[in-house]
């Protein structure tokens, strides 16, 4: 054989033998994949969809969010009550350690909280935690928290976000949990490797009790894969066991290989238009019935279909089904251009008219909108910019028409509803409809709440204030022999994951 | 000597200023840098908190100035989306960068200058057709489709070589070879070119009537005089390189500078953005003072000039 036979050959086996580890289920391993890098581990310093699935496995908090039942349960706290509307006590849990061995007391919850308090607006996740007034400690074993006002679904709060850090976490600076990330989790953080790999190992200590329990998997190997394509070549070949986020019809195509499973999940986020009904741009959508021909114009459900995903709903409410408050008992505005037409001439726009539409993401179904619209007679103009752009042009009342996007934090319409028709942002300017939502966020007897809510949604749909147009949808891709249940939430928990 | 490389410093320096002045300014009229980077459903007063805690409230010309001031003694600010010092981002992003790049230029080089060599003793033949078209493949073929191309052969269907990361020297094979391919095109065919021109000069028919061996002619005469023009184009190559990082970095998921400038970019990370093009500017420019010095070394007639 010549020499350069034997190179090749020799650097052909080099390759094959030194080509990825085996991963998943032979060694109690799973690979996940995430588009974007963490910037940060702290969950207060960010607000990426990473850092939030990070906090979940390495952080607890007082309460658990239970993504599957939508139930909250005790988790560092063994149980809390609520002394007031205004005033929660939380008995904390014994025998809970941090991942450094030490134990879990009081001393730190007061610690975190306190520093939320101290920081306020500073802190990236300052809604999270603007509602804290003070917090003390009764007693070795008791915390009591009082809030600045009323909060709805406050519980949801310390649940699903909210996390305890160890006391003195600060101490060094603001950024000093990158440093020594520390938390009371089932997992911990054993390793940050080169190229933004994470590895987060069970933590053999993890308290007895907790709603999470002990994980099946004991090793996590957290890597960043900018590219969705470079992440479906890895979940080919075998590199990663476990994506989300890839484009529904790439995933759907990654169903059919062998041993990778497709599963497309409606979200807690919906996409909607918003419309300057208050005249700040002096067009014709201070006009209802130019509002309800738009709303009629857009195939709503055809466009989810074929561009969101399977699992995506058409929305007639401006609230997600299955919040508090939510009712899609509404205003209806079925798919019906000869309608929208007809609106359209009785508003006196019989040859249509020309207006902008901004938006700053989901280009291809901004482009879908327009040409709904460019079907009845209406000429929109598609302003796709960045969201730096458009948000002082949209405060000032310089865009007539908006379609955005929102992913509540809560399963409450307090969440996202009041956002929309207060400051700024409000489009419309009806005094009601302002109320109505301001009050639902203040009164603590849920009848009443659902009053306000009911109302304010209704006079929404009614006047056409805002199109709701659909819920979103996340594609995961994965392994067909894990098993892991998804949610509406969009953070794995692969606490809860096994291999079969 | 001397005064021509404090000539070329200087000028490299005022480049290097003014590109840092106008991506400051553009960067600030493209959009509100404090709601790019509260995110689209911060309230009003999380984005006041955010312009004043950055200094985003202070007059643009302030800014700069202070920006400049504290880059000159190598502060370049803190990222607003990693919370951390972008000189220290850049320090820990940049060495994987360079050797993808190093090697990128060198395999780039080392096919080259042989290929273009070889077409130039076969003008308009065959293999000269064949060396000439895989230079305009080179260019015609755009990066992201090659990078996917190769990650779908030897990755998927080989299984022959990690489809991304770092960590051995399999994960850089094929970044480097997707580098190297838009630098191959233009050093083949100036070479090619300069090659074919001073084969015909009269110093070289006059090597050949004096019997000097068709060999040492080539290499020891005609392409040393060949060779200034390319070291040039090479050392410019190697510019681009690390500004076409971007996309090769951003497929292969490699933690480099052109991904950290992509994540700049799309984050609204002006700190950031502005350090990593200041730093492209910066390699371009002294990158291309580097040949002018080895053209300058290696003939003297340029320093004259």
């Amino acid at each position: 054989m010549s020499i350069i036979k034997r190179l090749s050959a020799a650097v052909l086996m080099a390759c094959v033998l030194a080509g990825p580890a085996a991963a998943g289920k032979a060694n109690s391993t799973l690979t996940a994949a995430f588009e974007q890098e963490l910037p940060t581990v702290d969950w207060y310093n960010n607000s990426s969809a990473e850092v939030h699935i990070l906090r979940q496995h390495v952080w607890d908090s007082l309460l658990y969010f239970d993504q599957q039942t939508h139930e909250v349960k005790p988790a560092l706290a063994e149980s809390y009550k609520q002394v007031d509307p205004t005033t929660l006590e939380f008995k904390l849990r014994s025998g809970v350690k941090w991942h450094d061995g030490s134990p879990f007391t009081a001393d730190d919850v007061i610690y975190t909280f306190n520093y939320l308090i101290q920081q306020g607006s500073k802190l990236n996740k300052s809604d999270w935690a603007e509602f804290l007034g003070s917090v003390e400690k009764v007693g070795t074993d008791t915390v009591r928290v009082r809030l600045k006002h009323f909060t709805p679904s406050v519980d949801q709060r310390f649940g699903g976000g909210l996390p305890i850090y160890k006391a003195g976490t600060y101490d060094a600076g603001p950024n000093s949990l990158d440093k020594q990330p520390i938390g009371t989790g089932p997992y911990r953080i054993a390793s940050i490797e080169s190229g933004g790999t994470l590895i987060l190992e069970r933590f053999k200590d993890y308290y007895a009790g907790s709603p999470k329990g002990m994980p099946s998997i004991e090793r996590i190997v957290w890597r960043t894969i900018p590219d969705l394509s470079t992440q479906a070549a890895e979940l080919i070949s075998g590199g990663i066991d476990f994506s989300y986020k890839i484009g529904f019809d790439q995933a759907r195509d990654l169903g059919s290989v062998p041993d990778l499973r497709y599963e497309n999940v409606s979200t807690n986020r919906m996409a909607f238009m918003i419309f300057d009904a208050a005249g700040r741009t002096k067009t014709p959508m201070t006009d209802v019935r130019v509002r309800q021909a738009i709303a009629h114009a857009i195939d709503r459900k055809t466009i989810a279909r074929q561009l969101v995903g399977d699992a995506a709903l058409a929305l007639e409410a401006f609230c997600l089904p299955g919040h508090f408050g939510c009712t899609q008992e509404v205003t209806a505005y079925p798919f019906d251009p000869n309608k929208s037409k007809t609106l359209l001439r009785d508003a006196g726009f019989s040859n249509g008219f020309s207006i902008s539409i901004g938006t700053w993401r989901d280009r291809p179904i901004a482009e879908a909108i327009v040409g709904n619209l460019r079907n009845v007679g209406i000429r929109a103009d598609l302003q796709y910019i960045p969201l730096g752009t458009l948000v002082p042009l949209w405060n000032k009342g310089l865009v007539p028409i908006i379609i955005a996007s929102f992913g509540s934090a809560i399963d409450d319409v307090a969440g996202m509803a009041p956002r929309y028709f207060d400051g700024d942002r409000d489009m419309t300017r009806d005094a009601e409809v302002t109320e109505w939502l301001r009050q639902g966020g203040r009164t603590a007897d849920d009848a009443k709440r659902k009053d306000y809510y009911a109302r304010a949604l209704r006079k929404i749909a009614e006047h056409a204030y805002m199109e709701p147009l659909f819920s979103y949808t996340t594609s995961y891709v994965f392994r067909k022999d894990l098993d892991i249940p998804l949610s509406i939430y969009e953070w794995p928990e692969f606490y809860h994951a096994k291999w079969r | 000597m001397a005064s021509f490389l404090i000539r070329r410093v200087i000028l490299a320096l005022l480049v290097a200023v003014t590109v840092s002045i106008l991506t400051f300014a553009l960067l600030r009229l493209s959009g509100d840098p404090a709601v790019a980077m509260a995110g689209s459903n911060a309230r009003v007063e999380d984005i006041e908190a955010i312009r004043s805690a950055f200094g985003l409230d202070r007059p643009i010309a302030e800014q700069y100035f202070s920006w400049l001031v504290a880059a000159v003694q190598g502060d370049l600010g803190e990222s607003y989306y990693f919370r951390e010092p972008v000189a220290r981002l850049i320090v820990s992003r940049l060495p994987v960068t360079l050797v993808i790049g190093f090697w990128a230029i060198v395999l780039a080089i080392a096919l080259a200058i042989p290929l273009g060599v070889l077409a130039a003793t076969r003008p308009n033949t065959f293999l000269d057709r064949l060396i000439s078209a895989f230079a305009v493949g080179g260019y015609a073929i755009p990066n992201f489709w090659l990078s996917l191309l190769l990650i779908y052969l030897f990755s998927v269907k080989l299984r022959v070589l990690p489809a991304s990361g770092v960590g051995t020297w399999q994960h850089l094979v094929m970044p480097v070879l997707v580098l190297a391919s838009s630098a191959l095109p233009p050093i083949l065919r100036l070479t090619r070119a300069g090659m074919i021109e001073v084969l015909e000069a009269d110093f070289i028919r006059t090597a050949r009537a004096k019997g000097i061996k068709a060999r040492r002619i080539l290499f020891r005469h005609a392409l040393k005089n060949a060779l200034p023009p390319v070291i040039s184009l090479g050392a410019i190559q190697f510019g681009y390189m690390l500004a076409g990082a971007v996309v090769i970095e951003t497929v292969f998921a490699v933690q480099g500078i052109g991904y950290l400038s992509y994540q700049s970019i799309v984050r609204g990370d002006i700190p950031t953005m502005q350090s990593c093009i200041l730093l492209f500017s910066l390699f371009f420019v002294f990158s291309t003072l580097l040949a002018d010095l080895i053209n300058a070394w290696l003939d003297p007639r340029v320093r004259l000039h």
